[in-house]
């Protein structure tokens, strides 16, 4: 009789244990869902799935940590040079990007993306919501926001025209111009700077005759 | 009889070790059930913290990499982050690989080219984005040569854009991202045009669409005019401009010689001429010039 009283005294035990426990890994996990929205980075493929279980298992062998750490790195030096291809080729420089997730569902996507970078001399500051629907077979993407930060004072005849974009949430619009915009902005300097070149000889000639 | 006593006693204190000992038996069964499940459930929660830490190492570690460039190994708030410096330079290339990833993926975003080298360097393919009013369309794709002079050698931009065109105007071996851009103009004004047609139909149903081009440059329409005139007009749009989404010729006829003169309907014609399709068929639904 005893032994039987203490045994449900022990099977108590064990389930409050259990609950707490239950309770303590919904609390983590909502934690960890918490900021995987707060800071989404791409973390995709299996490279980086071992990274983080090496980093997480310290039992494995340094070994493994070379080989995932040279993959890494090759990895890295490719998208380096991908980068700057991709740099050239859209004339515009991003320096910084990051994404929150605000929405996330089996069919619906929606994140939010802040890129800081320039075209030429050109800052801007872009934030955007890009929402991703996936419809029957096809993944509709939309961008259901957008606000762009740019130094009005030097291109006043561009902050309309920024305006507008904004309203028509035309990001690609927006790119696109500001590319024509920064290029014959270029080539006025450019003229401007031949003309310059060419002054310091005229003005010589022009103050002589005054001596 | 005490014999017969005896046995009972006997049988019946067997009968209560038998039941003892399985009560016990499914004690320690359920014992050890219980001890599985907290034993999981403890595994399960020690594994949670450690990512959880992991990933907010990581975390950090992209935050400083965006803020300051990419910091040398032995820097001092990368230290802080992990102990150990193994852990630490496999965080950095960690952040540093994340940081390159979103970085090509927003180039994607933005409407960029995607260039692609294929056959071992000696060809470049790049992808030109569509988008109207936010939404993302159809991707078209060329395929170049890289030979002594640049060549398109595949691609699937539709027959009516002017491509040779612009390749024998522009400057394409010269500054490809010029000819590109405007490749990409005539792209996305077509785009929007035929997404304006798409919405038309979709929204407007009472709106019949005569006549259409492929390239979406001349529409004719079929109105039906509100109240009790119920009549109708028809609305010729021209759009001579290829690189624009907006019609250059607006015409509207109707049986009553005189609804195109009237203030309503001049309104109107202004409209369509500076206003999406889809947009100005609300407003004219709206201020009761169509059913």
């Amino acid at each position: 009789m005893e032994s039987c009283r203490m045994t449900k005294n022990l099977e108590h035990f064990y389930e409050a244990q259990i609950k707490v426990l239950q309770e303590e890994i919904a609390a983590l996990q909502g934690q960890q869902d918490n900021n995987e929205r707060e800071i989404t980075m791409h973390l995709g493929g299996g490279r980086m799935q071992d990274a983080l279980l090496v980093m997480t298992d310290h039992q494995e062998t340094g070994k493994s940590q070379r080989d995932i750490k040279a993959h890494l790195k090759t990895e890295i030096k490719e998208m380096e040079e991908d980068l700057i291809r991709q740099t050239k080729i859209n004339g515009i420089v991003l320096a910084n990007c990051s994404v929150k997730t605000m929405e996330k569902s089996n069919k619906k996507l929606v994140q939010q993306h802040r890129l800081t970078g320039h075209c030429s001399s050109i800052d801007f500051q872009v934030e955007f919501e890009l929402t991703d629907v996936q419809e029957d077979t096809t993944l509709v993407r939309t961008i259901t926001e957008l606000n762009i930060i740019m130094d009005s004072t030097e291109f006043k005849d561009l902050s309309k025209f920024v305006s507008g974009a904004e309203d028509k949430r035309d990001l690609l619009l927006f790119f696109r111009t500001v590319r024509r915009f920064s290029d014959r902005c270029e080539d006025r300097r450019r003229t401007f700077q031949h003309f310059q070149s060419c002054t310091p000889a005229s003005r010589y000639r022009l103050l002589s005759r005054y001596d | 009889m005490e014999e017969a006593r005896k046995d009972v006693l006997g049988h019946l204190n067997m009968l209560e070790m038998e039941a003892n000992n399985l009560a016990l038996k499914q004690q320690s069964s359920r014992e050890e059930e219980l001890n599985a499940t907290l034993q999981a459930l403890l595994n399960k929660r020690d594994q949670l913290k450690v990512e959880i830490k992991a990933n907010t190492s990581l975390q950090k570690m992209r935050s400083l990499l965006d803020q300051t460039g990419v910091p040398r190994e032995r820097d001092e708030d990368v230290d802080d982050l992990e102990d150990g410096s193994e852990n630490s330079e496999l965080l950095l290339l960690m952040a540093r690989h994340t940081q390159l990833k979103d970085l090509l993926h927003a180039h994607h975003l933005i409407g960029g080219y995607d260039v692609l080298q294929t056959r071992k360097g000696k060809g470049v393919c790049v992808s030109l984005a569509t988008a109207y009013e936010g939404v993302y369309l159809e991707t078209y794709n060329l395929e170049m040569d890289l030979g002594s002079n640049l060549r398109i050698c595949r691609h699937n931009i539709p027959p009516f854009i002017p491509l040779e065109m612009l390749v024998a105007q522009g400057n394409m071996q010269t500054d490809i991202r010029a000819f590109l851009d405007t490749l990409s103009q005539y792209l996305n004004a077509y785009a929007g045009r035929k997404q304006q047609l798409l919405l038309t139909k979709e929204i407007h149903s009472s709106v019949q669409v005569a006549e259409s081009n492929a390239l979406c440059t001349i529409l004719v329409l079929m109105f039906t005019i509100a109240g009790e005139k119920a009549g109708a007009a028809l609305c010729t749009l021209q759009y001579a401009d290829h690189t624009q989404c907006l019609p250059t010729r607006v015409n509207i006829e109707s049986e009553d010689a005189a609804l195109a003169g009237s203030p309503q309907w001049k309104k109107n014609h202004a409209l369509l001429l500076e206003t999406p399709l889809h947009t100005a068929l609300v407003t004219m639904k709206k201020t009761g010039s169509i059913a």
